[in-house]
């Protein structure tokens, strides 16, 4: 094999990409050819920069577009099935109050679908909205009997709404936090848990928005769900109980990012509370950033970075 | 349930096998479009799109290639059309695009929270930032082999099957690639 072959060859050697053979005689040439072998090396440096070099995909991104990809199924089943009445009934096309619109979310109010949620809650009744014609929620509304009626033109229609509602409310209403804080918990949801999580932390500071937040963030299986936990107890971090989850967490979670998000909100207040756990944690981590911070802040904390 | 199974059920109307069918391939999906089109926007509508295509036609799936290769050969057409568009944009558009131009729109891709000493971080963002202009200069085709072989770890034989060429084009693609970022990103390794 020339040189000017194997140099050819080189980056699918790395990839694994050529066959026994081709693999043996690239070896050999190697093993008496410097200069393919330095070639090889700065192709290898190159793989190792190249490994590096990608962005990680934002954690909550996948969830929303879960979401939105279940809407949007949603959504399509819905006209399909609408479209295919309607039609069928009139020739007409399927009328604005029946294209879905809803789920778009909301931003400084808090509008829940809560058909996640029924088969677990009942609303206070001073939540219902009665459903006008312009409010009939389309997912989960079923059309149970058609009367056409000739003689005037008119269709009367017989809706079965079972499963979804909207509610309207400010966010320090307390009816809307609790329905936020038992979607916190929806096991069924991450991307809906991410969602509330985000709308408790713009929640007035509660005793009970706290410990919704210390729950998450301690027990939720979802990364991304602890990660905004994460965020949302930032004003809660002089707390005794929020310093004392956010140990816990820095000692246990698996994920460096919460991790490494956990130190920075202990050092922010330098309390010596934390020394024993943090000098336990010089002993067990691997990620040089958190070890870093660590011991940074136990020498700001006069202690000892070993433990004893 | 093994895929096939999945597959088949979700062919049938089972919502919930289709979301189990999409959820152990959406990570990967979505990773590509995302390194490919370097923007949350465009990566989710990539997503939705693909996913949206995959349930109105997966009563046509007729097991004659892997699923794998069916989702990805409607993903990467979708990248491809995306970026051979973004390119034509660019390619009409009268602002000459300024090296700034092309730092802004990279540094509005979040830093991951996470990296080793300062040094090392400086140098992987300086690195990431040249990386990010390399790509530009790779064509669709060459970016999207590279990205499925190095970051996917796709053989190279699946990636022709998937871009609907042969092995060997493929691999003539991924050569290209490796010899543009040598060039570009010599100094740095
Ligand atoms: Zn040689």
């Amino acid at each position: 094999m020339t040189c000017e072959k194997v140099q050819a060859e080189l980056p699918f050697l790395l990839y694994g990409e050529l066959s026994f053979d081709e693999e043996e005689q690239m070896e050999q040439h190697l093993a008496g050819c410097a200069q393919c072998r330095q070639e090889l090396d700065s192709l290898r440096s190159l793989h190792a920069a190249l490994d590096q070099a990608p962005d990680p995909v934002p954690a909550p991104l996948l969830m929303d577009c879960r979401r939105e990809l279940r809407l949007r199924i949603r959504e399509e089943a819905v006209e399909k099935r609408s479209r295919g009445w309607w039609q069928r009934l009139s020739g007409l096309s399927a009328p604005h109050w029946l294209t879905p619109a809803w789920g778009r979310a909301a931003g400084a109010l808090a509008m829940l679908a809560v058909g996640f949620l029924g088969a677990r809650l009942t609303l206070p009744q001073a939540a219902r909205i009665e459903p006008t014609f312009d409010t009939i929620p389309v997912s989960g509304t079923r059309v149970r009997f058609v009367e056409p009626d000739s003689a005037n033109g008119l269709v009367k229609i017989t809706l079965e709404e079972t499963r979804e509602r909207q509610v309207t409310g400010k966010l320090d209403d307390d009816r809307i936090r609790q329905l936020l804080l038992t979607a916190a918990q929806d096991p069924a949801d991450p991307g809906l848990r991410v969602e509330t999580i985000d709308l408790l932390q713009q929640e007035p500071a509660t005793d009970e928005v706290r410990a919704a937040l210390i729950a998450a963030l301690q027990s939720d299986e979802n990364s991304g769900v602890r990660m905004k936990a994460l965020q949302g107890l930032k004003r809660y971090a002089t707390h005794p109980e929020v310093r004392s989850a956010l140990t816990t967490v820095l000692l246990n979670d698996d994920n460096p990012g919460i991790r490494t998000q956990a130190i920075d909100l202990l050092v922010q207040h330098k309390q010596r509370d934390v020394v024993g756990a943090l000098q336990q944690l010089m002993e067990r981590e691997d990620n040089d950033y958190i070890r870093q911070r660590t011991q940074r802040l136990l020498r700001d904390l006069n202690a000892s970075v070993d433990s004893f | 349930m093994d895929e096939a199974a999945l597959i088949r059920a979700a062919q049938t109307g089972d919502e919930q096998a289709f979301e189990q069918l999409v959820h152990s391939y959406d990570q990967a999906v979505l990773r590509l479009a995302y390194n490919l089109l370097r923007s949350q926007e465009d990566a989710r509508d990539i997503y939705q799109e693909a996913f949206l295509r995959v349930h109105r036609n997966l009563h046509t799936f007729r097991f004659d290639c892997s699923f794998h290769t069916w989702l990805y050969r409607i993903v990467t057409n979708l990248c491809l059309d995306h970026l051979r568009k973004r390119k034509v944009r660019k390619e009409e558009s009268t602002v000459v695009e300024t090296e700034d131009g092309t730092r802004d729109r990279v540094s509005t891709i979040p830093e991951p929270g996470v990296s080793g000493d300062p040094e090392r971080y400086l140098l992987s963002r300086e690195l990431r930032s040249r990386m990010n202009q390399v790509l530009e200069q790779l064509t669709p085709r060459e970016r999207t082999v590279f990205e499925m072989r190095h970051h996917q770890g796709m053989r190279l034989r699946a990636i022709g099957e998937v871009l609907g060429t042969s092995e060997e084009a493929a691999k003539n693609c991924l050569f290209r690639a490796t010899q543009k970022m040598r060039a570009a990103l010599g100094e740095f390794v």
